[in-house]
């Protein structure tokens, strides 16, 4: 689906990443995880085209659509949760029967069709999330950028989360996510990639969560990464 | 970009702006027209005259302000919140997102100026008033571009400054272009080399006195000459140009 060749970048003197590679298979769930600034978001601003100052190559399947949600999505508070996905989808130049229509079915899908009618600015934090999940899903989107879907949410709201990315996981939607919740993590994903920093990465995959821990992997690469002066 | 415009207007055009407005624009018209102790009756014509052209003159300076208020900062607001990424997810480019945003503007200031002018309507309607029904509407039609023309010239602003300082160019403006006329003769009065640059350099600035005294002569049926006509004409032009300019670089550079 995505092939991600000798990527390098830099912001200013700072080096972000150094001949990266990375594969992404289609239908599956892949997480990067690593600490803050390690260029998880910058990765997938440049999958998604708004950051083109690096070297190297993104090359992705002919005509793959894209889904985005960020960490902090930003809704217009003045309208319902509904009227938000319709005003997309009428931008996108869907008609507006339709965008009614579509925008009611991912309200469904995201489970939020109960409160379609609420403002938005009475959603809570993990409404929110689900609200930008199913913005990133106008489009019916081959491959969904889901960064920190989870990140401030509570037992419950990551609880629904994680269902949520399992169902759209067995539509055969191809997903990265980004997350710091380790956990999360390792219910979802079928793999990954750990960046710690620009010298210290790795690839793993689910059959590893049976005998590791991703913490204790985690822990395991930094602690390897600084005895060699990595990290 | 028809979506993006009318969440815009939603956004902007809100019940307490428009009751504010209302009463604000009220308020002018009635006390300029009481504050003479004139009565229509028995009032001669020039009195009249001035009345309607002192109306005209503060609404404008009033629809002015309301333009830099509305204007200011939408631009900067947009790029806060983070609004464009998404957008362009959902392709509504950049270009078209400068565009929406100051067509957006344009059209708030304009509804809010035709709310400022709602009682002066009801004036000219109902107590008579020293005009004829398209003198009215073509009046009333280059007093609502002169307040959107400025909508446009403080979005621009807005995306090269801070909302701060657009603010107080915006007031600045308003001020300067509503007594263009008297400051640059002032200058040229002057005599001194500074002077007569400085008056060169208002040129720069839109004469909003002329477009007022073009609402003014189209409302009372005095218009003659086409000369204010054409500066007003060309100041728009040179606007929407710009605009036009800003939004294809806003979309070159990826940036708004």
């Amino acid at each position: 689906m995505m092939r991600i060749k000798d990527l390098s970048k830099r912001f200013g003197q700072k080096e972000i990443f150094c001949r990266l590679n990375l594969h992404f298979e289609s239908g599956k769930v892949f997480a990067l995880i690593g600490p803050n600034g390690a260029g998880k978001t910058t990765l997938m601003r440049m999958i998604l085209g708004w950051d083109k100052d690096y070297e190297g190559e993104i090359v992705c399947d002919d005509d793959i659509r894209l889904g985005y949600s960020p960490e902090t999505p930003w809704f217009p508070e003045i309208l319902t949760g509904q009227e938000v996905l319709s005003y997309y989808l009428e931008v996108r130049g869907t008609d507006k029967k339709t965008a009614i229509t579509e925008s009611a079915r991912l309200m469904q899908e995201v489970g939020l069709d109960l409160e379609k009618d609420t403002l938005v600015k009475n959603y809570s934090k993990g409404m929110r999330q689900r609200l930008g999940v199913a913005q990133a899903l106008i489009g019916d989107p081959d491959l969904l950028l889901l960064d920190e879907p989870s990140a401030g949410l509570d037992f419950f709201g990551q609880l629904q989360m994680q269902t949520l990315i399992g169902k759209l996981k067995a539509q055969g939607k191809t997903i990265i996510l980004n997350s710091h919740l380790l956990h999360d993590v390792e219910k979802v994903a079928d793999a990954g990639y750990l960046f710690m920093n620009t010298h210290v990465f790795r690839h793993f995959d689910k059959a590893e969560f049976e005998h590791e821990s991703l913490a204790d992997m985690f822990i395991a690469t930094a602690k390897g990464a600084r005895d060699e002066g990595l990290y | 970009m028809k979506a993006f415009i009318k969440l815009h207007l939603k956004e902007y055009v809100g019940g307490k702006s428009f009751i504010l407005f209302g009463i604000l624009g009220g308020l002018v018209t009635l006390i300029l027209f009481t504050a003479g102790e004139v009565s229509f009756a028995n009032n001669p014509t020039e009195e009249v005259i001035s009345q309607f052209g002192s109306q005209w003159k503060f609404l404008s300076i009033m629809a002015g302000f309301a333009a830099v208020v509305v204007s200011m900062g939408t631009i900067e607001k947009h790029r806060r919140e983070k609004r464009a990424e998404l957008l362009m997810l959902h392709r509504l480019g950049l270009e078209r997102q400068m565009l929406g945003l100051a067509i957006g503007n344009a059209l708030v200031s304009m509804l809010l100026s035709a709310v400022l002018a709602v009682v002066l309507i009801f004036v000219v309607i109902f107590a008579g008033a020293p005009t004829s029904f398209i003198g009215f509407i073509a009046a009333f039609l280059s007093y609502l571009l002169t307040a959107g023309m400025l909508a446009l010239m403080v979005s621009v602003l807005n995306v090269f400054l801070p909302s701060v300082v657009v603010a107080v160019l915006g007031v600045l403006l308003v001020i300067v272009g509503s007594f263009h006329q008297t400051i640059q003769g002032m200058l040229l009065n002057n005599g001194q080399l500074m002077g007569r640059i400085l008056a060169k350099v208002m040129n720069i600035l839109p004469p909003l006195d002329v477009f007022n005294r073009l609402t003014r002569s189209l409302f009372f049926l005095e218009f003659r000459g086409g000369q204010d006509l054409i500066i007003f004409l060309v100041y728009l032009w040179l606007t929407l140009t710009i605009v036009f300019l800003t939004a294809k670089r806003a979309g070159r550079h990826e940036k708004i």
